[in-house]
């Protein structure tokens, strides 16, 4: 039985928490701030060969070997583009980093790296991750 | 008693929230041209070769749990359009998509969030006693009716602030998304042509946006503002085709069509008459 005090408390919920909530967490994902911004962002990723040489790799090419949602966004983020969920990412700089050791082959060592902005007058904002590859 | 009208708003609204769930988590909406899981994924989510996102989400979840999950949301999502065990059915439906949605971060939008949570607030309601086949009694129809316009309202309210940035107001965030192609066909080409008229029409919707959660909520212009909300969507429908978030909000605003008197009694003790 839900009571009038109880659909307030949900009210104030769904209205004012959720969003606020989403919000000082970071990523605004429950803030209904569709279209309001353009988040950008732009992937470097260095991997090392057997012999310690360095060479660059596009996020495009990372992206080749995957499909769907991660295929779409890591596509072309060689360049500045569009991104859906750049806080997202810039969290889990370290899984990407996992996920260049495991579609590239012959490497040992790699390194990704995340510039994001907000907005296009935004702050700049790295996260960086570096690992040995098996 | 409550008025038949309010409770059958909120009887639509659940029928056509449940309805859009399903056409969007379902290949039915691929059946119906409409946004829908990718071709060969059966239900939004299906874990697959290539379909999951391959790096950990926050409660990331093996294959079998996933698949179980989003067959035991189709049902919850048919049972609650249906109106029977509404409350539970709704609220396992949103839960359980939201679980699903988890799995692949990047995919979540506005448009799922909006119909996940829709359908577990409206589970909270009297939507649950009317237009359904297991009809539940009516608990507090006008407060129902309230917590869905208070939420409803905060949306408008929530997407005209967060354009209140320099790069909205601008008109360069427009910009962006005339040439991505996401704002689009005669409308855009005649309005949104030239940075100057970015430039005015960007703050124009920001305004417009946060003005409609204020028109909605003021008694004596709640029908002036539910005749501007679905103008709005029409022409977001006609300039941008959001995904089916104009038609989610289209069955949610049904909720703004009854009078449930001042504000000061929407939220008051039992259930409460609604003249």
């Amino acid at each position: 039985m839900m009571t009038a005090r109880q659909h307030l408390a949900l009210a104030v919920l769904v209205a004012v928490l959720l969003p606020v909530g989403s919000l000082i967490q970071g990523s605004g994902v429950l803030a209904f701030r569709m279209y309001a911004t353009t988040p950008t962002w732009h992937i470097t990723i260095m991997a090392w060969d057997a012999q310690g040489t360095p060479r660059p790799v596009s996020a495009t090419a990372l992206a080749a070997g995957v499909r769907d949602a991660l295929g779409d966004v890591l596509a072309g983020a060689d360049h500045w583009k569009y991104a859906p969920a750049p806080h997202y990412f810039a969290a889990h700089v370290a899984d990407l980093a996992r996920l260049a050791c495991a579609r590239l082959p012959g490497i040992s060592r790699v390194r990704v790296t995340i510039d994001r902005r907000a907005a296009s007058d935004a702050p700049l904002e790295t996260s960086s991750a570096a690992r040995p590859c098996p | 008693m409550c008025s038949m009208r309010s409770m059958r708003s909120l009887g639509l609204a659940r029928i056509g929230l449940g309805a859009l769930f399903l056409l969007r988590t379902t290949a039915l909406g691929r059946l119906l041209h409409l946004p829908a899981p990718a071709p060969g994924v059966p239900l939004l989510g299906w874990p697959g070769e290539g379909a999951r996102f391959p790096i950990p989400g926050p409660l990331d979840l093996p294959d079998a749990a996933v698949a179980a999950a989003c067959l035991v949301r189709t049902a919850a999502a048919a049972l609650f359009a249906l109106g029977v065990w509404t409350r539970p059915a709704g609220l396992l439906a949103g839960a359980l998509a939201y679980l699903v949605a988890m799995q692949e971060p990047t995919a979540f939008s506005m448009t799922k969030h909006v119909l996940f949570l829709a359908v577990m607030v409206l589970a909270c309601t009297d939507a649950r006693a009317e237009l359904a086949l297991r009809p539940a009694p009516p608990e507090s129809t006008r407060s129902s009716l309230a917590l869905v316009r208070v939420w409803i309202a905060s949306i408008y309210a929530w997407a005209g602030a967060a354009k209140l940035n320099r790069d909205w107001l601008s008109g360069r965030v427009l910009g962006f998304w005339v040439d991505e192609h996401i704002v689009r066909g005669p409308l855009a080409d005649a309005w949104l042509r030239t940075a100057g008229q970015r430039a005015l029409v960007a703050p124009l919707v920001a305004a417009g946006e946060i003005a409609l959660a204020v028109l909605l909520l003021v008694r004596p212009t709640r029908r002036l503002g539910l005749g501007a909300a679905y103008a709005m969507h029409a022409l977001y429908e006609v300039t941008m085709a959001p995904d089916l978030f104009g038609w989610a909000l289209a069955f949610l605003l049904l909720t703004f069509v009854a009078d449930i008197g001042p504000w000061r009694e929407a939220f008051g003790r039992g259930t409460v008459a609604i003249p």
